[in-house]
């Protein structure tokens, strides 16, 4: 929660925007991949009970506890959590829906400055959300850009200062996939749309099951590298030995997504403890990565389990605990 | 089944080519590459083919293809509706032009190649200077003079045969369809005929009519015309018999079966046209089509009076050799193939595609129920002409006629089982035998010649045997791994492989399910490739519920084909046709028996193929389904045999009353050694017929005097009573059960209805003493032989020590003793006893009745008495060892 005692730094402005007509992102099967990568990239997060033995922790090193609990304390959460176990599930999925909706989200780092008589001390700190598509690096500098009615005082760019950003997006090598991915699924939903105007115009003669086919086919496709089972759309048309594969490549993808994000985070953590003179670093351990997948990929090749028992190790749920 | 090669086993197919064929193998391999590229290409691109077919550009040329393909189709509805109001007169001339159109041109053109060129060669010939036969022109008259002649007499020919087809039409089939008429004049040699009588009267008159115009008389012509008119006239005399044949409807049912056959070939995977769906429909329109002329025929044979069945029988033949052809191909069809009709099936809102929910929503109409196929359709039509022709003859009293028709449907039952199709068979069995035992229901058997309809109901019987013995019989043939071998099978594209096969169709929907889900894999990641183990563990799984439904259907073979039609007999008093139908199930519960048997083998040589643990069949409750229904069996054969006259086992039937009693003693036997002894209602009834049986020959031995030889076989049956009545006895005693008391109370009743009482005791101790003078090696005696080696393995079995006489006197071995003295009493020796299970009946029971006790018991009966008084005396002695 924030403490409104404090002094608080912002540079960037924040004003509501209407949401736009349709699901978010343009496309309601977009909208379904980005909730079903956020859902699960929270569950490798999430944990309720703590401490019962499984290995799984998150934990920040080097750092004094003062700091810890400023940076525990900085996520932003609905429930004004200052623990870094609750917030960071909610925190991740947020960030993941917005890498995969519209490829990047920014936060600025938020300063709470205490005065006293030795000056303005550092009290808390906040990650605050900057709109998307506002926001430009030129020459290391950063800028927003702020609509002039919007404007205010500040005028309508604003330089923010460049430590302060974190940004947080996927990992390089899906960054053209995604968004090619998020462009071909517009394209699809835009002739399926056209295939059902002409079924209800009475004016499409072709055979439904193979036009049904050729529709989940180009699903498929576009979503074959990431593995995305398409809510069970795709249950039917595949062998359950390529549904398994694409279900580790699923995985892979969500922990990859995880992993960056968390990269991006401790980078964020590292700026702000320089601020305190220390150098905090971000530790997670014992959650699923991409061994695990690369064994149970593995273990279908040979057939040496079923494929429930592979997967049981990405479907259990996990407990977080803070060190 | 097509049993896979040892190299597709071992999957060494590819090495073991011809070199010749590598060229092509790298080829194959090589366009695979480049469309598994092109599709990674696009796959990456991101284009498909369902995006480009809803692009712009693709609707333009998709609605142009349409109307292109639209303005043909019209073209030809139009030509062929004006040639079907030709042909059934219409009134547009035209349309005559255009029917004559192809032979016309036939004629013009042979007329003009034979006259044309004929001055040219004349010519010809005369510059080389060769005199040959073309010269020598025919004169005028005689030219002119043949060809008229030729072209008067091929048209009086055609008029006659016309007019000869058109009376047996208009005669014999005066009743029948349109269809049917059509046949006809369809048949194949009339329809060639009367096109050659037309083209040569049309070349004969063209000829004419260009010597008119040319005044060119061709010898070609001439010879050319000559021929063909004698070949006319000399094949009228021939092919005229032959049209009388067509009075027969028989003769004609090889058109249609052929054009079945045809469609059936047609529609086979692999055919150049087979994936067609609208290929398919027209097939399928084209068989139904035939089917009812078949059925018309039919109808059309029975309804005439004739003196002998002999058309029916044909046609039946014939039906059933389609029934074959198609049983035994209809595995090369894919399930999913048009051929076969669609029938509505409705999921649940719920449970139902969301496309199709989207589109029921947004037009508020309820949702399209998806279509099934229904792949019977032949067969029920097929079944349905069976089961009216074999009605028909039935209720005409050709149960001869009846029982040959009765041969072909075993046969297609055969088939149909060994080709997998177990439902088939089963359904095709119990449509005959529903027929048949109403037959005997509604007969007045008295009127009914009893080999008839003894004859009849064993065929019946024989046929309904094939759903339960050929199905695993088949399967059972090639051995469990190569079943599962299908990964060749699933990777061909075409798919073509998969169904040289031959699985069974439950199998072959599970594979063509992996086929199309591979084909998906394939296009929509080209690097998926499934491992062989899975493609294998599919097949197993497949296979592994195929097992369990033959088994389950064997079950249901036994119960619907035998219990059931044997329990309605019985209740309607047809005791013999019920006794000959119960003693068929006794052989159908057998041979269920050790089917199911071979099935659990050929299980248990899945098991190790199988990778994970899945569900195996659980056999206990088949095998519990099928003992109870030997036990009904057995409970009703012992209600019918009392019921059987002497007179019904004559010298054109088997012994039935004696087949029966052995079949009833063995069981009893076999139940008590068993680990699952019958329950007391079923021993009381089995016993008490069996006894009856019996003691109905015994009561003739003794009130008339017979023959030698009959008077050894009625011995022989009281021998065989006695030895039951011990073993009973002795099992009681064993097994501490009251079998021995129902026993003693059977014998109690039938005692106390004799008048000399004394003289029958005699006489069994007679029986029993005269043990060794009748035939030993006998049917009677290996029998009794046989039951006493059950009850000395049944002794070991339950822990009485047989070994125990020698012990006694050689090692001093302690055992345990049992509670009665009789069982205590017994020595055996090498699977045998030293006194009879007869000797201890009449020690155990005989000796102490009042009618007995002026009687002195033979020496085999009192060593036994001795021997148990000796067993009761050493009783303290042994139980003090035992303490001890």
């Amino acid at each position: 929660m924030r403490d409104h005692n404090l002094n608080w730094d912002r540079r960037t402005a924040f004003w509501p925007t209407p949401a736009p007509p349709g699901p978010p992102g343009g496309d309601l099967r977009l909208w379904m991949l980005a909730q079903d990568a956020s859902t699960q990239t929270r569950s490798h997060l999430q944990g309720v009970n703590h401490g019962q033995g499984d290995g799984r922790r998150v934990r920040i090193d080097h750092c004094s506890e003062q700091l810890a609990a400023v940076l525990s304390g900085s996520l932003p959460s609905k429930g004004g959590d200052r623990e870094l176990a609750s917030a960071l599930p909610g925190f991740v999925q947020q960030v993941v829906m917005s890498i995969i909706l519209s490829d990047v989200i920014d936060y600025e780092v938020e300063l709470g400055l205490e005065s006293t008589h030795n000056g303005e001390q550092l009290r808390q700190v906040k990650l605050g959300f900057i709109p998307s598509g506002t926001m430009a690096c030129i020459w290391g500098s950063a800028y927003q850009l702020v609509p002039r009615d919007q404007a205010g005082e500040k005028g309508p760019v604003r330089r923010l200062d460049r430590w302060r950003v974190a940004r947080f997006r996927a990992p390089r090598k899906w960054r053209g996939y995604l968004a090619r991915l998020r462009r071909q699924l517009l394209l699809i939903r835009k002739r399926e749309e056209r295939w059902q105007e002409g079924i209800l115009d009475q004016k499409s003669r072709e055979d439904f099951s193979e036009v049904h086919r050729q529709h989940d086919l180009a699903v498929a496709r576009c979503t074959s590298r990431i593995g995305w089972h398409a809510r069970g759309q795709l249950d039917e048309r595949l062998t359950s030995y390529h549904a398994m594969l694409r279900g580790l490549r699923w995985h892979a993808f969500c922990i990859e997504l995880r992993e960056e994000i968390l990269r991006s985070l401790g980078g964020a953590f590292q700026r702000i403890g320089a601020v305190y003179g220390e150098e905090p670093k971000l530790v997670l351990d014992g959650l699923v990565g991409i061994g695990d997948v690369r064994e149970a990929e593995a273990g279908t090749k040979e057939g040496s389990k079923p494929f429930n028992d592979l997967l049981e190790k990405f479907h259990r749920p996990i407990e977080v605990t803070v060190a | 089944m097509k049993a896979p090669s040892a190299e597709d086993l071992l999957g060494g197919r590819r090495d073991s080519r011809p070199w010749l064929m590598r060229p092509l193998s790298a080829a194959c391999s090589l366009g695979r590459a480049v469309y598994r590229g092109i599709i990674y290409a696009t796959s990456c691109l991101g284009i498909s083919g369902f995006i480009l077919r809803r692009s712009s550009l693709a609707w333009a040329l998709l609605r142009a293809a349409r109307k292109t393909r639209l303005w043909f189709s019209h073209r030809q509805y139009k030509t062929e509706n004006q040639l079907a109001s030709a042909r059934i007169g219409g009134l547009a001339s035209i349309g005559i032009v255009r029917l004559s159109t192809g032979p016309l041109l036939l004629a013009v053109a042979v007329a003009f190649t034979l006259t044309l060129p004929q001055p040219w060669l004349n010519e010809q010939l005369a510059r080389v200077a060769i005199h040959s036969a073309w010269e020598d022109k025919p004169t005028d008259g005689t030219y002119e003079s043949a060809l008229t002649t030729v072209a008067a007499a091929a048209a009086g020919l055609l008029a006659l045969f016309f007019a000869t087809v058109g009376v047996i039409v208009s005669t014999s089939y005066v009743r029948a369809t349109t269809d049917v008429r059509l046949l006809i004049f369809n048949e194949v040699l009339n329809r060639r005929y009367l096109r050659l009588n037309a083209h040569l009267a049309t070349v004969a008159t063209l000829g004419l009519v260009l010597y008119e115009f040319q005044g060119v008389a061709s010898t070609a012509l001439l010879v050319y015309v000559g021929i063909v008119a004698t070949i006319c006239l000399v094949g009228f005399f021939p092919v005229g018999i032959r049209v009388f044949g067509l009075f027969d409807p028989s003769k004609l049912i090889r058109e249609p079966i052929g054009r079945i056959a045809r469609e059936i070939s047609r529609v086979r995977a692999g055919h150049r046209r087979s994936g067609d769906p609208s290929f398919q429909n027209h097939a399928r329109s084209t068989a139904v089509r035939q089917l009812r002329v078949i059925h018309d025929l039919a109808r059309l044979a029975l309804d005439e009076e004739r003196t002998t069945n002999s058309s029916v029988l044909s046609l039946g033949g014939a039906i059933h050799r389609l029934a074959r052809r198609y049983a035994s191909l209809q595995q090369a069809i894919p399930s999913e193939s048009r051929w076969f009709p669609r029938r509505p099936h409705y999921a649940n809102w719920q449970a139902s595609d969301s496309s199709q929910t989207q589109v029921a929503l947004a037009t508020g109409t309820m949702q399209q129920p998806a279509s099934k196929p229904y792949r019977g359709f032949i067969h029920d039509d097929l079944r349905r002409i069976t089961s009216d022709t074999l009605e028909a003859l039935l209720k005409g009293g050709d149960a001869p006629d009846a029982a040959t028709l009765l041969l072909e449907v075993s046969r297609t039952a055969t088939t149909l089982a060994s080709a997998q199709d177990q439902a088939e068979a089963l359904a095709l069995t119990q449509a005959t035998q529903d027929v048949v035992v109403e037959w005997l229901l509604n007969s007045e058997l008295t009127n009914l010649p009893t080999e008839a309809a003894v004859s009849v109901v064993d065929v019946q019987c024989v046929a309904s045997l094939a759903p339960i013995l050929d199905c695993s019989k088949s399967l059972c043939a090639v051995e469990p791994q190569a079943w599962v071998a299908v990964e060749h099978q699933l990777r061909d594209p075409t798919g073509v492989r998969l169904y040289e096969a031959g699985h069974p169709r439950e199998v072959l929907i599970a594979l063509e399910r992996v086929h199309s889900q591979l084909r998906f894999d394939e296009t929509s990641d080209p690097l998926a490739r499934a491992e062989t183990w899975y493609l294998r563990h599919v097949a197993l799984l497949a296979y592994t519920a195929h097992l369990r439904c033959t088994v389950e259907g064997v079950i249901r073979a036994v119960d619907a084909n035998f219990v059931v039609p044997a329990r309605l007999l019985v209740e309607a008093e047809a005791w013999l046709p019920a006794a000959f139908w119960l003693l068929r199930s006794i052989e159908a519960c057998a041979k269920a028996g050790d089917q199911v048997d071979k099935l659990e083998a050929a299980h248990s040589g899945l098991k190790p193929l199988c990778r994970f643990e899945v569900d195996w069949i659980q056999l206990d409750v088949p095998r519990t389904r099928l003992t109870e229904a030997r036990d009904s069996v057995h409970v009703l054969l012992g209600s019918v045999v009392n019921h059987l006259s002497p007179s019904d086992a004559g010298e054109a039937l088997p012994d039935i009353t004696g087949d029966i009693r052995a079949k009833i003693g063995e069981h009893i036997v076999t139940s008590l050694a068993g680990p699952d002894p019958l329950d007391l209602g079923s021993f009381t009834k089995l016993y008490l017929a069996y006894h009856q049986a019996t003691f109905a020959v015994v009561l003739k031995l003794l009130l008339t005097t017979l023959p030698q030889g009959e008077a050894v076989l009625a011995t022989d049956a009281l021998r065989d009573l006695l030895e039951l009545s011990g073993v009973a006895l002795l099992y009681s005693e064993l097994d501490q059960t009251d079998y021995g008391q129902i026993v003693k109370n059977t014998w109690d009743a039938d005692i106390a209805k004799l008048s000399d009482k004394t003289a029958f005791i005699k006489l069994l101790y007679d029986t029993i003493d005269s043990r060794l003078s009748g035939p030993i090696f006998g049917a009677g005696p290996m029998q009794r032989q046989h039951w006493i080696q059950l009850f000395v393995g049944s002794l070991a079995e339950r822990g009485v020590d047989v070994l125990a006489y020698e012990t006694f006197h050689f090692g001093g071995k302690t055992h345990t003793t049992h509670s009665s003295d009789a069982i205590e009493s017994i020595r055996t020796s090498h699977q045998l006893m030293f006194t009879e299970p007869s000797d201890y009946f009449a020690a155990l029971y005989l000796t102490g009745i009042e009618p007995a006790e002026d009687l002195n018991p033979p020496a085999t009966v009192q060593e036994c008495i001795d021997s148990m008084r000796r067993a009761a005396e050493r009783r303290p002695e042994d139980e003090e060892a035992t303490d001890a």
